[in-house]
């Protein structure tokens, strides 16, 4: 039986979120665990870099209030851990019944696995002349408890698996969780191989925004510049088998540095190569953008309101004209080089898709710029992993602002939690699909960029 | 009687041809899936071969219902007959193809059925109204005899618009350009070949089978407005219909409420214009 | 009728399911499918009741086994069942007492294991082929 908080206890709560939310607090991540019967919540707030948390312990089996009435960014983490943890999250709103409704709408089911769907998730709609008047999403098809079996596990072990977690943004986590072990065990890394990371966290977003493009214009029907995009990642492919044997660059990263030097030599040859996408991308973009049909159709799917944006993050935020820079949070030697963020001004499927193509074009000039720059020396000064202790980084990622907890005791992970970008904009998929056409579904779900396997975990 | 027996075989024959070179210069393009030279062939033999437990006795019905109704209709217009009867045998055909989508029950089954529905008035009103602008001009609506006429006194000059909604209407059945209303055809769609859903194995063979002998239906009745001989118009209609299909695959598809738009405005409004020309000037 | 079972395999649909991983081996697949590879005839589709062959892409959770299970009902006979991936064969990395996560094996009867974190773009196409003949034989 479900026990529920008194009304003092969750007005006492809701009143310290909205304390916090009054000062432009954001929610980073919920932290969830459980012990002697009680489950121990850690609402984790931030500010300009500042942290705060909300801790909450609650019986098991009970309710609490919802984050999402004063955080909306905060629905999916919340439903991770009611998928997870004996709790249950209540709010205002009225769970819809579908099974009544069905005799007005058209119950539509869609998923989990589809060629359209970049990964498993399953949408239940209720569609009136197939426009979607109510939206269901159940996920988790994709959940592996990759936090939970990284407890206890050596750190590189625990790389190996991070590096798992996503195809197109492995490479992202698998640094920022090297990037906070590090910090606690007071590695400095060297020039080089700073510099290398960033070259190669480059190319990762590099490949997840050509990946994000053919899944568009798949759902363009454009076959043409299907195969042109192909032919790009197959340029990638090839630039990235100078440098591993694996696209993913998986297994170059460790404790203290990079794994193995990469020639200067190497990595022009590496620049050569990519630098020739440049042309196509802009041609293509050009093409787009003078594109009547293209431009008008997509204009008027999937556009997000300016005070949405704000508590979003990634493209779906900088293309309402929110200039979020994630690249400033890294500790990687992003300051030194040169590059300004593409931001829009409206957000709709049509602006983030020509920011796609701007933030691949960002990516190459980095890498070049980088390439350019690259200092000599050590690619690794590894000293040993001693110290104990917890950090919180946030790095950029191919999509936004990814967030890690890294809890780290004699080179053993003691706690980690991960919270990327797709587990904030996931939470507005439901509304965001009111009101759009089928046929348009899965263009609107494309041009978000959900990275759902490194959410799910 | 063996002329017509020899083009049934030939329209027949023809549309797989013209798949086969689709594919084939589909699967040169990188990104794309390489494919044999007869592949839409090997696809229709496999089908056939495949066994199905749950398809129902409706599948079957509907596919063969429809398989035969295309059929009578390729032969009635190989033979020459009424334009009108063609298209009568032709709704039903559709009508079949819908109503196996809708006794689906699914979703997709449902919406796609919806679709079919727009898509089947658009055609039958643009054949109606090319119908009565072809009778003005040729006085017959014997496709034999339209055939000579537009042969002798190129009747295509008085009907260019009539053609080219009746193009248009061929162009609404292969889902090509922005005249694609999402179903079938296209096997990355969101209703994933929902026309064809409650179907498969060797009713979809049958269905696909249907679909084929369709198109070359309508590919005969345009080779009839082309003031050449008969084969060499055919081959005419055959190549541009190749041309919009590899064309199709670099213009992006429209939302289907807005191709149901455009179809009624070039197919419909096409025919209308050229049927109030004919009336009155 | 040598000449039909050589038929049968030059059109294969593939219905692909990406349960539980990083999907690196489906993008690795539709890669494949664009190379100049010898093999042909392979094409995806997004209807298992048109689909031939089914591949599996990573680790399979509680809820992903249903699905999965469903899916593979609906394709019709004769039909084969290929593993892709580490994750998708053994579990890899992931893959624990109590994790309550499946080997393909252990929900589905598997034709064919394409083993590796990831495979190569050649050998799934291979496998593909591969599992159909053997299919075909057995059927």
């Amino acid at each position: 039986m479900l026990r529920a908080w008194s009304e003092k206890q969750s007005r006492s709560l809701i009143g310290k979120w909205f304390g916090y939310k009054s000062q432009d607090y954001r929610l980073l991540f919920i932290k969830a665990s459980c012990e002697d019967g009680f489950v121990k919540l850690k609402y984790i707030l931030e500010k300009n870099g500042y942290i705060e948390s909300v801790d909450v312990d609650i019986p098991e089996n009970s309710t609490i209030p919802s984050v999402v009435q004063v955080f909306p960014e905060g629905a999916q983490m919340q439903r991770e851990i009611a998928d997870t943890y004996p709790v249950r999250f209540v709010s205002k709103e009225e769970e819809t019944d579908f099974e009544k409704e069905q005799n007005d709408f058209l119950l539509v089911e869609w998923g989990p696995f589809h060629p359209l769907l970049q990964e498993p998730v399953f949408f239940r709609f209720l569609a009136k002349d197939d426009v979607i008047k109510k939206a269901y999403t159940e996920t988790g098809y994709n959940h592996r408890g990759v936090e939970v079996l990284c407890i206890g596990e050596k750190i590189p072990h625990a790389l190996d698996m991070l590096e798992r977690i996503s195809s197109v943004n492995g490479f992202s986590v698998g640094l920022a969780f090297l990037l906070a072990v590090e910090k606690i065990n007071h590695i400095i890394v060297p020039d080089k191989a700073n510099y290398l990371r960033l070259v190669l966290n480059e190319m990762s977003f590099l490949r997840a925004n050509l990946y994000s493009l053919s899944h568009i214009t798949k759902c363009l029907g454009l076959l043409s510049d299907n195969s042109a995009i192909f032919k790009l990642i197959s340029l990638f492919n090839e630039a990235a088998s100078l440098i591993s044997d694996d696209s993913q660059l998986k297994g170059i990263l460790v404790p203290g540095g990079v794994k193995y030097d990469i020639e200067n030599e190497t990595l022009l040859q590496v620049n050569a190569i990519l630098q020739d996408m440049v042309h196509e991308l802009t041609s293509i973009r050009n093409r787009w953008n003078s594109t009547r049909f293209i431009t008008e159709r997509m204009s008027n799917i999937g556009k997000i309101d300016k005070s949405v944006a704000r508590v979003m993050t990634g493209r779906a935020a900088r293309s309402a004209g929110i200039a979020e820079d994630t690249r400033k949070l890294s500790s990687l030697p992003y300051h030194v080089l040169s590059y300004k963020i593409p931001v829009a001004d409206e957000s709709n499927c049509f602006t983030r898709t020509m920011l796609m193509f701007d933030d691949s074009l960002l990516s190459l000039s980095l890498i070049e710029q980088a390439i350019e720059i690259m200092p000599r020396g050590d690619v690794n000064a590894f000293s040993g992993l001693k110290h104990k202790g917890e950090t919180i980084i946030r790095e950029p990622e191919a999509f936004g602002e990814l967030a890690i907890c890294v809890g780290v005791d004699e080179g053993i992970v003691s706690n980690i939690k991960i919270r990327n970008s797709s587990s904030l904009n996931f939470s507005f998929l439901d509304n965001l699909m009111i009101g759009t056409d089928l046929n348009e579904l899965p263009l609107l779900i494309a041009s978000l960029d959900l990275d759902l396997s490194a959410m799910e975990k | 009687m063996l002329g017509k027996i020899i083009w049934f075989f030939a329209v027949i024959l023809s549309v797989p041809v013209l798949y086969i070179a689709y594919n084939f210069i589909k699967s040169m393009m990188p990104g794309q899936s390489k494919t044999y030279i007869l592949q839409p062939v090997y696809r229709l033999l496999k089908l056939f071969e495949k066994k199905d437990e749950n398809a129902g006795f409706l599948a079957y019905f509907f596919s063969i219902g429809s398989c035969l109704f295309s059929l009578i209709a390729l032969y009635m217009t190989v033979a020459g007959f009424n334009f009108l009867f063609v298209i009568s045998v032709l709704s039903m055909m559709d009508l079949l193809v819908i109503t196996g989508a809708f006794s689906s029950g699914d979703f997709s089954g449902k919406v796609s059925a919806k679709r079919g529905i727009s898509r089947f008035i658009i055609w039958l009103f643009t054949s109606i109204v090319s119908a009565a602008s072809i009778y003005q001009v040729a006085g017959t609506l014997k496709l034999n005899e339209i055939s000579r006429l537009s042969e002798s006194n190129g009747l295509i000059v008085n009907l260019p618009f009539t053609f080219v909604s009746l193009f248009i209407i061929l162009l609404m059945k292969g889902n090509l350009m922005h005249f694609n209303f999402g179903i079938s055809g296209n096997e990355q769609s969101l209703l994933g070949d929902a026309l064809n859903s409650p179907y498969s194995g060797w009713s979809l063979a049958v269905i696909q089978l249907a679909q084929w002998t369709e198109t070359g239906v309508w590919l005969k009745i345009l080779s009839n407005f082309i003031p050449v001989a008969k084969p060499v118009s055919y081959g005419v209609v055959l190549f541009v219909f190749l041309a919009f299909l590899l064309l199709d695959g670099y213009i992006s598809t429209v939302e289907w409420k807005k191709a149901a738009r455009l179809s009624w405005g070039w197919a419909g409004g096409l025919a209308i214009i050229n049927f109030i020309y004919l009336f009155y000037y | 009728m040598k000449w039909l079972n050589k038929i049968r395999i030059r059109s294969i649909s593939v219905y692909i399911v990406q349960a539980g991983g990083c999907r690196d081996c489906a993008l690795q697949f539709s890669m494949a499918l664009s190379m100049n590879s010898e093999k042909k005839g392979i094409t995806v589709t997004g209807n298992p009741k048109h689909a031939d062959c089914l591949l599996v892409c990573g680790c399979i959770n509680e809820r992903s086994k249903e699905k999965i299970i469903e899916i593979y009902d609906k394709i019709p006979y004769p039909k084969a069942v290929i593993a892709v991936g580490a994750c998708a064969c053994s579990g890899s990395l992931f893959r624990r007492e109590n994790s309550q996560l499946y080997a393909a094996e252990e929900v589905l009867p598997v034709n064919s294991w394409i083993r590796g974190c990831t495979p190569g773009q050649a050998e799934i196409l291979e496998a593909i082929v591969r599992a159909m003949e053997m299919v075909k034989e057995t059927d």
